[in-house]
């Protein structure tokens, strides 16, 4: 009888187990895929008209990808930085700030490279200590993946082809006048409401949009 | 124990279960962002009671809208009760556009006028690229509608009135969703039934109306369901000009509606030279009602017949004078319908005298006039004689007389002849006889005799046209109203001054003609000698005949060369070169691209001018030769009237150095420089970037589709040839497995009819976007066959179908793409324009293979002038879906030929197409809700709030998150006081 009690158990036992082992594969195949979006990093060799005199003066004699990703991460910051109003008057702005994400990215996967070849070297046991990279990189492809969609590239787009596309928008935003206007107390404040309701239902769209991202963040820790 | 034992088992069972049911799916961080979401909806509630009510009808729609918001939060709260994330995303994603929508009614403080850009600064920017991302965002935007479209489905099935809120909102200005991006939708997806009837169920329901309805449910989305300056940006065409319609020119107008109205009428065949034709018949039909009418009335037998010879006289007046309406309506281009309205309305309309006539005789709409009206107005024993239209009878008189005429052509010199020239010949011989006899020499002898000749022509012209005038009047030869008496009436009216009275003195004794003399004509002996005697050096200049005659005879001489069919319409080889002349500007004008509408316009005008240049050049070399000069002199009088001509120019245009009109390289190179002169000018040629999905397709009015099979053109480019399924049926050599791209099957079916080798040098030339190549090759499943077996290999050797069939597409060149040239050039006709009709390929790469148009590819229908646009393939109707998309493009050919690099005279948003303002919004949207990144806390946040809370020269920490803004930052970003 005890015997009969302990195979009970080991069924339900083993038909948890299996699910959970089942997800994990799912994840697995996830992660994968995620992994194999990353690229390879490649030096960029031909950079938009005009993008050393906005990004990198002290770098246009010499063109190098050293001298250029040290100047990228303060001038995206101060260019992601800038509110709302600083945007609108200039339009070209957070589309720069795009293109040089571009390098940030590249950079991050180059420095990334030997981290990301022990993750792999390991991938798929659990505890991989070198999960937080191959997390990092994720985080910041899906991100480098939002911004091109917001043009209507995708990750198959060359990262120069990529830079291009931002920088060629931004410079032709750039050529277009800008003009005040009176915006009346009553638009101002519909304005203020929406954009805070806005706020909150964009990020909890976005938080189920990102749930199995979330997932994967999760389970590289 | 062993009931403890299994009581501990079932617990565990018990636990494992319920923690499975109850365990939420939901994870804790969406848990807390939906109770913040709740918090935020309720406050917007709260705010939204407190905000002021405001007249202006922006600010209405906006409060509209977001009091629509309850319902959808609504729903969201029973969603999240059942844990159902995916209905809360639809709900959320239908929320959120519903709020961005409402968005963008308030202003912003600062706008980006993009519409006049200077020129100069543009020539930095790689306009490919940008035109490139405007259309991508395109197919983003499509897709992004699709996924709306479908959330909106699940919501109304879930009890939101997704649709019913887009309608309402719709007509305060919000479109969450337009018809017209309902259409696009539709149309992209032609094959999804189900999904369609949905849409168009809810549609139904929701106040759509009929129009919208017919149009979604086609797939068609119809410009005018676009705003208006959507249409506007979205239809680069031909330069336009304003080509207005050339009438035919007064003279030839006028004496061809003449001798068409003369036409119908006749001679009896005998000297009485009674009028016979059409109004005599039509008149002896209502004779005999008249006659008894009129007898009834009391007239007597004589009264009668004055009457009516008077009714007679006024219905051949109102018949003719309508008939000349009608026929110059025809010669005017018109249509025969045309033509009898115009003669009705000229009834209906006359006035007066004329009025009374036309409806006596029962001739206009309305009958006002009747017999009985007439007859009581007259006086029984003092019958007034109806006088004749004196216009009707100088036109029948002059056609009376020239019909003496004849033309005597053996040799091919036109001469004039008849008994009349019989007459004056051998008045010529005898006054030269007589002279000679004088002793006058024979060359003086010959100018005096032929001035006598020419002198008996002009007064038997003008005699005659007095004496058939008269008989055209209808009354006959004797009698006090006779012929014989007009012109003797005539005679004695003209002064004894006159030219007609002074040479007769010359030649007759001073008598009246004896009419009754069959030779009174000749000259008589006792005046001629009187006038050789009196005879001075002026005497023998040559005398010219009277410009009218000559002028009469030169255009009946002209008219003599047209033909006239059944219907009216002239026929002849003057009529088949004035269509050659049509054919070729139209084809000239067709092969650069130019507007059609517009190269047919000029085509006609030309065609009417090259006919008035004839008839105006061949009445001046007809008179010629009717004064009996020979054709040398009659070409010399031509080019002197063509210098001087109202139609020197198309004499220019139209025959240049030639004495006839040849549709050779130099009437096309006059025919180019006319074009440009005028200002006609070929559509602007860059074809479109690679769009991945179409355009919104264009308007293409009420045109039905054919339902009916149409017959297989034999040519390979003619409707109905192309049919995919069949090509790629055909294609069996094909290792590389047939494919689809959903959002471009213009460009699958075309890549499908290829061989291995040439998709595979079709791909590897990189033109095609990537996102279309990869669902093509499926992900990579369905990788293409290299040419040569292994990687890096060029594409091979490709035939040029070109060199080996029938292709009439010349081979062609894109520099620095050798592999797509030569794919190119391997390519039927309708395999390229298929491919370039896909839209697949960048417009500058087209544009530099079709050579800006001289080598444009050959179109369905086999010419460049047919129609672009098929609708029906050989014995079955295109699905309305695959038609939209073959519109969209079609269209994206000719839409997006917008300069390379060639921005002059063009906006900034002209120079982008239609998208751009989309494109600019697309972006900013993106910015703030799309692009979505982690902050320091691990929150996901949108690019622009996570790189808002960065601090100047932020850095980023190892695990890709971001230093969050130190505090007070955020409000001065820049650190500079608020002045960058």
């Amino acid at each position: 009888m005890i015997k009969k009690i302990y195979i009970n158990f080991l069924i339900c036992f083993l038909f948890f187990s299996s699910n959970i082992s089942y997800a994990n594969e799912k994840l697995i195949k996830s992660i994968d895929e995620k992994i194999n979006q990353l690229g390879e990093y490649s030096e960029v060799q031909n950079y938009p008209v005009g993008f050393f005199d906005v990004v990198a003066k002290a770098c246009e004699k010499s063109k190098s990808f050293g001298c250029i990703k040290s100047e990228i991460p303060k001038k995206m910051s101060l260019m992601f930085n800038r509110g709302e109003l600083y945007n609108q008057r200039n339009p070209e702005n957070q589309l720069y700030a795009m293109a040089l994400f571009e390098i940030f990215y590249l950079d991050n996967l180059k420095k990334n490279e030997r981290n990301l070849e022990k993750f792999k070297a390991d991938w798929p046991k659990e505890k991989n200590r070198f999960g937080k990279y191959a997390s990092s990189l994720i985080k910041f492809n899906e991100t480098r993946k939002n911004m091109r969609e917001a043009i209507g590239l995708d990750l198959n787009t060359s990262v120069e082809e990529s830079i291009n596309a931002f920088w060629s928008l931004g410079t032709f935003l750039k050529q277009g006048t800008i003009k005040e206007n009176k915006v009346s107390k009553d638009f101002d404040e519909r304005k203020k409401l929406i954009a805070s309701f806005n706020s909150s239902a964009s990020k909890l769209k976005a938080a189920i949009k990102n749930k199995e991202l979330e997932e994967i963040y999760e389970y590289l820790k | 124990m062993i009931k403890k034992l299994k009581l501990i088992t079932y617990l565990f069972i018990f636990y494992i279960s319920f923690i499975g049911l109850t365990h939420s799916e939901i994870p804790e961080k969406i848990e807390d962002l939906y109770q913040y979401f709740k918090k935020d909806a309720e406050k917007l509630n709260n705010e939204l009671s407190k905000l002021k009510k405001s007249n202006d009808a922006k600010l209405q729609a906006i409060d509209e809208s977001l009091n629509q918001i309850n319902q959808v939060v609504a729903l969201i709260d029973k969603a999240y009760e059942k844990e159902n994330l995916d209905l809360i995303n639809s709900n959320l994603n239908f929320l959120t556009t519903l709020i961005t929508k409402t968005s963008n009614l308030i202003p912003s403080q600062y706008e980006n006028d993009l519409t006049k850009i200077d020129n100069n600064k543009m020539k930095g920017i790689d306009s490919r690229v940008i035109a490139s991302v405007s259309n991508s965002m395109k197919v983003k935007r499509i897709d992004k509608h699709q996924t709306l479209l479908e959330d909106m489905v699940s919501l109304e099935k879930n009890g939101v009135d997704a649709f019913k809120i887009n309608n309402n909102l719709n007509k305060k200005g919000i479109s969450i969703i337009s018809t017209n991006e309902i259409a696009q939708v539709v149309a992209t997806n032609p094959n999804d039934k189900k999904f369609k009837d949905d849409v168009v169920k809810e549609l139904k329901s929701n106040g759509a109306t009929k129009d919208e309805l017919v149009q979604i449910e086609k797939g068609i989305a119809v410009a005018s369901l676009q705003p208006v300056s959507q249409q506007t940006q979205s239809i680069p065409q031909a330069a336009t000009v304003d080509i207005k319609t050339e009438k035919p020119s007064e003279e030839r107008l006028s004496q061809i509606t003449v001798a068409k109205t003369l036409s119908s009428l006749g001679l009896n065949n005998s000297d009485e030279r009674q009028s016979t034709g059409v109004p005599y018949d039509e008149f002896s039909k209502l004779e005999n009602e008249l006659y008894s009418q009129v007898r009834a009335a009391g007239f007597d037998q004589a009264q009668t017949e004055q009457v009516m010879f008077n009714l007679k006289t006024k219905y051949v007046d109102v018949w003719f004078h309508g008939k000349e309406v009608y026929e110059s309506i025809l010669t005017n281009g018109g249509t025969i319908q045309q033509a009898q309205k115009a003669q009705q309305d000229w009834l209906n309309g006359q006035v007066g005298d004329l009025n009374n006539w036309a409806s006596l005789f029962g001739l206009q709409s309305n009958q006002t006039y009747s017999l009985q009206d007439y007859l009581q107005n007259i006086d029984k024993a003092n019958i007034p004689v109806e006088l004749a239209s004196a216009d009707r009878i100088a036109k029948e008189a002059q056609a009376r007389v020239l019909s003496y005429f004849t033309i005597d052509d053996p040799t091919g010199e036109r001469r004039t002849a008849g008994k009349i020239m019989q007459e004056a010949t051998a008045i010529n011989n005898k006054v030269k006889e007589a002279a000679m006899k004088y002793g006058i020499s024979e060359d003086r002898a010959q100018i005096l005799a032929a001035n006598a000749s020419t002198y008996y022509l002009d007064a038997w012209y003008e005699g005659t046209l007095v004496s058939e005038g008269q008989l055209a009047r209808g009354y006959t030869w004797e009698g006090k109203n006779g012929a014989d008496q007009a012109v003797l009436s005539w005679w004695d009216s003209l002064p004894e001054n006159s030219y007609i009275k002074q040479w007769d003195a010359k030649l007759y004794n001073p008598s009246a003609p004896d009419f009754d003399n069959d030779l009174d004509y000749i000259p008589d002996d006792e005046a001629l000698q009187n006038w050789f005697a009196s005879l001075t050096e002026q005497d023998f200049t040559k005398l010219n005949p009277t410009d009218k005659r000559i002028y009469a005879e030169g255009v009946a001489r002209t008219l003599s060369y047209l033909k006239f069919d059944d219907k009216g319409n002239i026929t002849g080889e003057i009529i088949t070169e004035a269509q050659q002349v049509q054919k070729a500007i139209i084809d000239q004008a067709a092969k650069n691209g130019y507007d059609k509408a517009q190269a047919e316009t000029l085509a006609k005008n030309a065609a009417t001018r090259y006919l008035d240049i004839w008839f105006g050049g061949t009445i001046v070399s007809e008179s010629e030769l009717a004064k009996g000069n020979t054709w040398e002199e009659a070409d010399a009088a031509v080019d002197k009237w063509a210098e001087t001509s109202e139609f020197k120019d198309w004499i220019s245009l139209l025959y240049g150095e030639n004495e006839r009109f040849e549709a050779d390289n130099n009437f096309f190179a006059r025919l180019d420089k006319y074009f440009k002169d005028i200002g006609f000018l070929p559509p602007q040629k860059i074809p479109p970037q690679n769009p991945g999905k179409p355009l919104p397709p264009p308007d293409i009015g009420d045109r039905p589709p054919i339902t009916s099979p149409v017959e297989p053109n034999p040519f390979p480019g003619a409707p109905g040839a192309w049919d995919p399924d069949s090509i790629i049926a055909q294609n069996l050599d094909r290792k590389m497995e047939m494919s689809e791209i959903k959002s471009n099957k213009a460009l699958s079916n075309v890549m499908n009819s290829m061989s291995d080798k040439q998709v595979y040098g079709l791909l590897a030339s990189g033109v095609i976007n990537d996102q279309l190549v990869n669902e093509y090759i499926k992900n990579g499943k369905n990788a293409p066959i290299l040419a040569c077996g292994s990687g890096g290999c060029e594409v091979g050797n490709l035939k040029y179908t070109y060199e080996e069939a029938n292709r009439q597409m010349q081979i062609s060149t894109i520099k620095g793409y050798d592999e797509l040239s030569k794919v190119m050039n391997s390519l039927t006709d309708r395999q390229a324009y298929e491919l370039i009709a896909s839209g697949a390929i960048p417009s500058d790469l087209v544009n530099e293979y079709i050579k800006n148009g001289l080598n444009a590819p050959v179109q369905p229908c086999g010419t460049n002038t047919c129609d672009m646009i098929e609708f029906t393939k050989s014995g079955r109707v295109v699905e309305p879906g695959q038609l939209a998309l073959k519109q969209q493009a079609l269209t994206q050919v000719s839409k997006d030929l917008i300069g390379t690099g060639n921005f002059e005279g063009l906006s900034a948003a002209d120079a982008l197409g239609d998208g751009l303002a989309e494109a600019v919004a697309e972006i900013q949207a993106s910015l703030s809700e799309g692009a979505v990144i982690r902050g320091a806390d691990g929150q996901e946040i949108s690019v622009q709030e996570a790189l808002e809370s960065m601090p100047e020269g932020g850095t980023v920490n190892e695990d890709g998150t971001l230093l969050p803004v130190a505090p007070g930052a955020a409000e001065d970003p820049g650190r500079c006081g608020g002045t960058c």
